[in-house]
């Protein structure tokens, strides 16, 4: 599975809805890297909360004057 | 013989050789110009010779600014103080400042024909500066990214979120260098890519270099030293022109330590505050170049960039 048309804030969110709160990539080849951690969600899993994860950014996106929707993107000052 | 006598003759590729090439040579004269007449008075045309290029000079004090025709040369020399030039002059001085100069010059060199790897070595030297920002993941001008008068990469935009990736300026040349930095301790991997400059196809084309490592680097190695809090990690790689090496992936992750990677006499090392981890043994005379780890969150701060000769200490 590739993951390289998307966005990377997406999938980390994805990621992080499968209970995996360490950092993740996306390589130019479209597979994910995880630094040598193990026990990490599979793709299919990640795959899985795309949806989920899509809406939370956009919901976050839209309601900042920054359009940032990254997970723990502070708020940025007026 | 007048320049203008050969005017179909073609040379074959390869038959103009670096030695038959006029020496460079430049000239600076105190001039007498007058205004819409070609002849030019000064102290000795000794020196001279027919077809140097004309220019005010910036050697001595410049007087007589606006006074050389863009274009002009040396049309013939008269006699010992007195030349005329193609173009008349544009205004009347007595004490123009002149420089002359013959062979490859600067009048010969298109603009934008001096590329990074033309400059002079010293001119090349790492300098404690990011430079070539490109934005990633979405940023864009809102996002400062970079500050401390331009030695800190920073991104706190949220993980994997709006970062940028910029270029240490200058290169570490072929002998020894220190680069220091400080990798921030965050959710995104902080640090440096240490990549040979003979990999890159055009350093000064900020999209011409890799964005992540061991891509489209082919036979060329990089280096990946980073630091992250998620993982709690110190983390090298080496791309060693084929095949990506983990050299370490250790806890904990330095927390603003300061790392630096260094090479005397062809042995390259760097340290990361807890230890030091040799890069290469021996025989290391490769140019490199660094960028920043661009995965927000994270910054990384140039504390040393320092290129420097082979001194065997």
């Amino acid at each position: 599975m590739s993951f390289s048309d998307k966005n990377p804030a997406i999938v980390t969110r994805a990621v992080t809805l499968c209970s995996w709160d360490k950092a993740v990539m996306i390589l130019p080849n479209g597979s994910l890297e995880w630094y040598g951690a193990e026990g990490h969600p599979t793709d299919d899993e990640i795959n899985a909360k795309m949806a989920e994860a899509e809406a939370a950014y956009e919901a976050q996106a839209s309601s900042r004057k920054d359009g940032n929707g990254a997970l723990n993107a502070p708020e940025e000052a007026d | 013989m007048a320049r203008s006598k050969i005017i179909t003759a073609s040379i074959g590729d390869g038959e103009v050789e670096t030695r038959n090439l006029e020496t460079p040579t430049s000239v600076t004269l105190v001039c007498q110009l007058t205004n819409a007449d070609a002849t030019v008075t000064t102290t000795s045309t000794a020196n001279l010779k027919v077809g140097m290029t004309i220019k005010h000079s910036h050697v001595t004090n410049v007087h007589g600014e606006g006074s050389i025709p863009a274009g002009a040369e040396i049309l013939s020399i008269t006699n010992a103080t007195t030349f005329e030039m193609n173009l008349p002059a544009t205004a009347a001085y007595t004490d123009a400042s002149i420089q002359f100069d013959s062979g490859v010059n600067t009048n010969r060199i298109a603009n934008s024909a001096i590329t990074t790897p033309k400059l002079r070595d010293h001119d090349q030297s790492l300098e404690p500066l990011w430079t070539n920002l490109v934005y990633t993941g979405g940023a864009n001008s809102t996002h400062r990214l970079i500050d401390e008068y331009g030695t800190r990469v920073y991104a706190h935009n949220g993980n994997n979120g709006p970062s940028g990736i910029a270029r240490v300026k200058g290169r570490t040349g072929h002998d020894d260098f220190i680069f220091a930095w400080q990798p921030d301790y965050n959710w995104g991997f902080a640090g440096i890519f240490m990549t040979d400059v003979a990999g890159l196809p055009n350093i000064d084309d900020p999209g011409a270099y890799p964005r992540f490592y061991h891509t489209n680097l082919g036979n060329f190695h990089q280096y990946q030293m980073v630091n992250n809090s998620s993982n709690n990690v110190r983390y090298i790689t080496h791309w060693d022109g084929s095949t990506n090496n983990l050299l370490q992936n250790a806890s904990p992750g330095t927390n603003g330590g300061v790392w630096y990677v260094w090479r005397v006499n062809g042995l390259l090392r760097v340290s990361d505050t807890v230890g030091t981890v040799t890069l290469q043994a021996s025989g290391d005379t490769r140019s490199y170049v660094f960028h920043n780890s661009s995965q927000s969150s994270h910054f990384c701060r140039i504390k040393q960039a320092t290129s420097l000769p082979r001194q065997g200490a």
